[in-house]
């Protein structure tokens, strides 16, 4: 009984991990980047995040619009760019399979697929909130990376208003 | 170990079973040419707290209210003639093999719009929109819990006001 036990605690632990965004895995890959020709790479790790957040909560007194944006922000670690839109386009393809090969073991929040123009949200799914959102535009060549926790009851209150 | 062998196959299989769904029918046909596609999960709704709009007559729907919990929306546009015929008998064959029962029809000037649904007289579980203009085809596949009562007002409503 306990070995049935532990095979099925073994496949859903699996099957959990398989859909979560591997953040180490990109964001390596994001920075390795920049030896191409042609890419654009912008990065806020924790201590720019901190500071943006920060920032947001001071101009937050003047404005208080943005007050609502504070929750969605709170839990965010982190943020990369990329835009390799200007590289060689055989680099271009090299950079998509990669990130494409990445993204397929992640969840597919959204996706808007206009004749092979397509937009995508990727992410993981906790409930009332949502880690490591990563959008990305295949045929543009940019992928966006915010990592960390956004949470969804803050967004849809704003979204709502 | 025979026992671990079985378990594990009967949940490979039931794997297998769930992605015999709007999921693989989007999976399948999002990126052939000529073919607009939109996906939306189950946490992305939460966060929008909206869906597209149903076309129902000239009007749409908005479902999103009614929603109790949503698995996913699904939606395929074709403007791709040679694709359509093989869309058309793939939600055919789709509809035959679930519990789908039509719930409403619309023909007009060469356009047919029909309106499939599955669950219990209570639930809706499964509600499936297929319209098919000749040149363009179309099919909107929402899996989620929806009352059926109010679900069926909303829809009537809608084609009354139009």
């Amino acid at each position: 009984m306990k070995k049935v036990f532990l095979t099925l605690c073994v496949l859903f632990v699996g099957v959990a991990a398989f859909a979560q965004v591997p953040r180490a895995k990109m964001s390596s890959y994001i920075t390795s980047c920049k030896d191409y020709e042609g890419v654009e790479v912008v990065h806020f790790g924790g201590l720019g995040a901190f500071l943006m957040k920060s920032a947001a909560s001071l101009v937050s007194i003047e404005e208080p619009d943005l007050r609502q944006v504070l929750p969605i922000i709170k839990g965010l670690r982190g943020f990369y760019l990329l835009d390799y839109s200007e590289c060689r386009e055989c680099d271009q393809r090299k950079i998509s399979r990669k990130l494409n090969r990445m993204l397929s073991r992640a969840d597919l929040l959204m996706e808007v697929n206009d004749d092979g123009h397509a937009f995508q949200v990727f992410g993981t799914d906790t409930g009332n909130k949502i880690k490591d959102v990563v959008i990305y535009t295949p045929a543009d060549c940019t992928i966006i990376c915010c990592f960390g926790s956004i949470d969804t009851d803050a967004l849809a209150m704003l979204m709502n208003d | 170990m025979k026992r671990i062998i079985t378990i594990t196959l009967f949940l490979l299989l039931s794997l297998g079973a769930f992605a015999q769904s709007g999921r693989s029918f989007y999976q399948k046909y999002s990126d052939e040419p000529g073919v607009s596609a939109v996906y939306i999960s189950p946490a992305m709704f939460r966060m929008m707290g909206s869906i597209p709009g149903i076309p129902a007559g000239d009007d749409e729907v908005d479902l999103a209210p009614i929603i109790r919990s949503l698995k996913g929306m699904y939606i395929i546009n074709s403007e791709n003639v040679s694709l359509n015929s093989k869309l058309s008998k793939e939600i055919t064959k789709a509809l035959n093999s679930g519990n789908y029962e039509l719930m409403m029809e619309a023909k007009e000037d060469g356009e047919k719009v029909q309106i499939y649904t599955a669950g219990s007289d209570a639930t809706v579980t499964s509600f499936i929109l297929v319209s098919d203009e000749g040149n363009e085809f179309t099919v909107i596949w929402l899996d989620g819990e929806m009352p059926r009562e109010q679900m069926e007002n909303l829809l009537s409503d809608t084609i009354e006001i139009n």
